[in-house]
């Protein structure tokens, strides 16, 4: 990277864009822990008396539940279906792989807007009613992109020697795949998971128009609390907080640790 | 490796099935369902292309650009700018807080986006945060009322959920340039100004393009935010859109609209990228 240069000026105004898009998130994490009934400044004491509430609501348990089992099926099945397509675009640079590989960005270089009111046009057109297939169809669509960057990044990387070594040793591409190259992208695959069970888990956009009469967690904040927020709210936005971010945390140290790059480097190559 | 075409197929078929099914298929259905008169939810009558024309000749929707404007171009030009300086210090920056710069531009990325938008309500809202103290300190007797609800609230929004998304790109851009060129640069005399205009910035001339382009779509298709923060009076084109396919069931208006908007995104693609051509900011193609 270069020489480095001092620079007071800029690390002072990207403090102040840090504090910008921290605050707001710090004032609702605070008043989730807050006793008052309102969101009034200033605090008054800590209580836990939010979550209690909220988890004791039925439609919360079972926003939660679906959030969870969304987030579950969408990571193993991106991942499947990622995986298995990034091995071709690494490998083969044909017409067909590079078409896929286009059409495959569509996805996220599009306001997932698109991608809800597609999936609404389906479904009115094969009569299916929303259900968790939906959902997680939904999911999947916005996931797979991060899910192929993150296995590419791998592939591209690790010594292809290993692979060639084999078949030069008699194993067929099957046995090569399973007993080389698999084990070489497990912590990718891992990362990868983690990663797209986050993003699932908060998908908000693209669920809204498929997820019908049940709710997800996003999707439960957004009708129960869009009149008027409470303190309630700002408990179930410490849950939608801590479960990507957790998921996201585990999958970048893993990954890190035996890779060498985490999914950070992944994440800022989706436009480019 | 070579993978011979049988195992090809077999690899690949989940992702074109899922891209065919949920993308490709679905679009073709949303042109058709333009080309109809939608009422109580099914399409009806001959052939037509009323729905554009409506969209194109009623006043309404021009003032729906208008407010779509007003939310997306700030909201774009914010998040490039802030995204640009945070990338460009942890890239060439000193010091310890680079790294943690980074940790938090990319944990800013994953915080969930509904929590994003609704923080800004406990903040800025009649009750809120802000209100409250202002009251209480006596700056002001009354709430002050536009705070939320109004398209800067909105812009604010918005700023704060693209910039670690535009960060952390121009991150990746910015590391990714030869520092042979910055010192060179430098070593001829150029001073840290015109190597940032003349170099720099070219250099990462596409990511600039491509992510000015994703913050100005992301921004302009965002149906949520403009509704939770930013009023009855921010109407949007992505809202219209949201509304027509959803409880307002006209999926006709709703489709044409979408694809005036895409058609609309294209045409500002295409505008900037020559105009980041013509100012020297993008370089020509070179391979």
């Amino acid at each position: 990277m270069g020489r480095r240069i001092s620079l007071p000026v800029l690390g002072f105004a990207c403090l102040l864009l840090l504090v910008f898009l921290y605050a707001p998130l710090a004032i609702a994490v605070l008043f989730a822990f807050n006793s008052a009934n309102s969101l009034t400044w200033p605090l008054q004491g800590f209580s836990l008396r939010w979550f209690e509430l909220i988890f004791r609501t039925r439609d919360f348990q079972n926003a939660l539940a679906l959030s969870f089992t969304a987030a579950v099926l969408t990571s193993l099945l991106s991942t499947v279906i990622g995986a298995a397509a990034a091995l071709v675009f690494t490998r083969v640079r044909n017409r067909l792989s590079r078409g896929i590989e286009a059409l495959g960005r569509l996805p996220v270089m599009l306001p997932p807007l698109f991608m809800g009111i597609g999936l609404v046009a389906l479904m009115k057109l094969t009569s299916y009613t929303p259900s968790l297939l939906t959902i997680v169809v939904g999911h999947i669509l916005i996931v797979v992109p991060f899910v192929i960057l993150v296995v590419v990044a791998r592939l591209r990387t690790f010594d292809v020697e290993l692979e060639l070594a084999a078949r030069d040793l008699g194993a067929g591409p099957v046995q090569v795949l399973r007993r080389i190259t698999l084990p070489l992208v497990a912590p990718s695959l891992f990362g990868a998971a983690l990663l797209a069970f986050a993003w699932s888990f908060d998908e908000t956009l693209v669920t809204n128009f498929t997820s019908g009469l049940q709710s997800t967690v996003p999707i439960y904040v957004l009708g129960r609390f869009h009149r008027s927020a409470d303190p309630g709210a700002n408990a179930v936005a410490v849950i939608l907080l801590l479960f990507p971010w957790a998921a996201f945390a585990i999958g970048h140290l893993v990954l890190k640790r035996f890779t060498g790059a985490g999914l950070t480097e992944v994440l800022g190559r989706r436009v480019g | 490796m070579r993978i011979g075409r049988a195992l090809q197929a077999i690899l690949l078929s989940p992702m074109a099935i899922l891209l065919l099914g949920a993308v490709v298929f679905p679009a073709v259905i949303l042109f058709g369902y333009s080309l109809f008169t939608w009422r109580l939810v099914e399409p009806t009558g001959p052939l037509t292309l009323a729905n554009y024309l409506t969209v194109l000749g009623d006043p309404l929707y021009r003032q729906l650009v208008v407010n779509t404007m007003v939310i997306a171009v700030p909201t774009t030009i914010g998040s490039v700018v802030g995204g640009y300086m945070l990338g460009y210090y942890v890239v060439f920056g000193t010091g310890p807080g680079r790294r943690l710069t980074l940790g938090l531009v990319v944990t800013a990325l994953m915080a969930s986006y509904l929590v994003r938008i609704f923080a800004w309500r406990t903040l800025l809202g009649s009750n809120g945060v802000i209100n409250s103290f202002l009251v209480q300190v006596g700056v002001v007797s009354e709430p002050l009322d536009f705070l939320l609800f109004s398209p800067p609230a909105a812009i604010l929004a918005e700023v704060a959920l693209l910039m670690p998304l535009a960060g952390l790109t121009f991150y990746a851009a910015l590391a990714g340039i030869s520092p042979a060129y910055r010192e060179a640069s430098r070593d001829l005399g150029a001073g840290r100004a015109q190597t940032l205009f003349k170099v720099t910035i070219p250099l990462t001339g596409a990511s600039i393009l491509a992510t000015t382009a994703l913050t100005f779509f992301l921004s302009a298709g965002d149906y949520i935010t403009p509704v939770l923060v930013g009023g009855t009076s921010s109407a949007t084109m992505g809202t219209v859109v949201a509304s027509s396919m959803g409880h307002a069931g006209n999926y006709g208006l709703g489709a044409a609209i979408a694809f005036l908007v895409l058609l609309g995104f294209v045409i500002v693609y295409v505008l900037l990228r020559a105009s980041m051509r013509l100012s020297r900011l993008l370089p020509e193609r070179t391979t």
